[in-house]
């Protein structure tokens, strides 16, 4: 077995009420490694990616983690994947802060790496509004965030150039890119083309 | 300061800025009480012999509003999700939500009766029994409403169905607490029912995290 994956599906399939949605599928990520998943609406993308980070059952086949499996991925003492979903996990009633220091303190952010995110992404002048008062691009620009200062290795990012501008599409590449030189490993699901460059593709 | 205080904290944080009904469900155990000697005229004889099931039964509609919400919120926005990838089991996340809950029903429940007994008329010096009862007894309906709460984020709904599964559960909690304050009142002795009420706690303490979580994850398939 290569321990230089990070990400290993073998022979993964998932079928839902009888209705096949994938099957046989392969993917292996190694580090500094993304794969975009393509497709047309309602072909499969979330589903896979929510099998891939161990929300859904697979009907068959492996998930390995760094070589080893582990199924759930939410099984480990330190977080293995950080997700990037649909819904943005905004507590509407708290500060900008609030929301993004709790996720920085449970995953044990230092505060440099922090501050850096938010400066990356200019939102300072945010910080202290509460997170309803946010538009849903700017909901999105802090998802963002948390994910830039998450320390997982591999993302899983489902449609995150959703509700974004083109600058921000840009800092969202940038920070894609800055992620793959650390090392990492990135599986998303994408309409739009987000120029990366060795990206693999996969169209269900 | 570990994951699991963080996490209670973060839910009574929420409790306090107002995005739960937990003050709502406080607020229906008082005006509940209140309403009691409002309705049941001059007569305190028949009052003072049912005090002890009313605030019981208020204590026990009034956690079971607050139930609904217990993973709601965090389920919907997607921050149940966020928790469990942390690295946070799945039953930690659920023993934390019942602790913050019962943080924030539970125990201004119990330090409430006393005060809830003076108006309903119950003899005030049976007070330490009724709190002892609510001590033991609240923990319990907090931990045994968790489950279906987790169910009725699987199916979408909750409200009323959640309501029809939870009470049921609930019965063997609401005849021990309330027979322990009947028995010590009659001259029994209470101390009967408080043992096998507290047998009850650790029980649903072993068992409903990992009830609640395996329903939890019947929701995210």
């Amino acid at each position: 077995m290569n321990k230089n994956f990070l990400i290993q599906a073998q022979d993964l399939s998932f079928e839902r009420s009888g209705r096949i949605i994938f099957s046989s599928l392969n993917i292996s990520l190694e580090e500094g490694q993304i794969i975009f998943i393509k497709g047309k609406n309602g072909s499969g993308k979330t589903s896979l990616l929510r099998c891939l980070a161990g929300f859904t059952p697979t009907t068959s086949g492996k998930i390995l983690w760094y070589g080893n499996e582990v199924l759930p991925a939410f099984y480990s003492e330190e977080p293995l994947v950080a997700w990037l979903g649909h819904l943005d996990a905004i507590k509407g009633s708290l500060t900008v802060k609030e929301n993004l220091l709790f996720f920085s303190k449970i995953w044990s952010v230092k505060s440099n790496t922090f501050n850096k995110c938010i400066k990356k992404l200019s939102f300072e002048k945010f910080m202290n509004f509460p997170a309803s008062w946010l538009s849903a691009g700017e909901k999105r620009r802090l998802s963002l965030i948390r994910l830039s200062f998450c320390p997982a290795k591999v993302w899983i990012l489902d449609e995150p150039s959703t509700f974004l501008d083109s600058d921000n599409r840009e800092i969202l590449i940038g920070i894609m890119n800055t992620h793959l030189k650390n090392k990492g490993a990135i599986v998303c699901a994408t309409h739009d083309s987000l120029k990366i460059s060795n990206a693999l593709e996969l169209t269900l | 300061m570990n994951k699991f205080c963080r996490l209670i904290l973060r839910d009574i944080h929420l409790v306090i800025k107002g995005s739960s009904d937990a003050a709502a469900a406080l607020l229906f155990y008082l005006l509940a009480i209140i309403m009691f000697p409002l309705s049941s005229g001059t007569e305190s004889t028949l009052l003072t012999s049912i005090a002890g099931g009313a605030i019981w039964v208020a204590a026990l509609f009034s956690s079971l509003l607050s139930l609904d919400r217990l993973f709601r919120s965090d389920f919907e926005d997607g921050s149940l999700e966020q928790l469990a990838l942390s690295g946070i089991s799945l039953e930690t996340i659920v023993l934390s939500k019942c602790f913050a809950h019962w943080l924030t029903n539970g125990l201004p429940i119990v330090i409430l009766s006393p005060i809830l007994a003076l108006i309903i008329g119950l003899d005030f010096s049976y007070w330490w029994i009724l709190c002892l009862t609510l001590l033991i007894g609240t923990p319990s309906l907090t931990l045994i409403g968790a489950t279906p709460a987790a169910l009725s984020c699987a199916i979408g709904k909750g409200g009323v169905l959640t309501a029809l599964i939870i009470l049921p559960l609930m019965l063997p909690v609401l005849i021990l607490g309330s027979g322990a304050i009947t028995a010590e009142i009659s001259g029994l002795g209470g101390f009967g029912h408080i043992y096998a009420l507290t047998a009850i706690l650790p029980l649903s303490l072993l068992a409903v995290p990992f009830l609640a979580s395996k329903a939890l994850r019947l929701g995210w398939e």
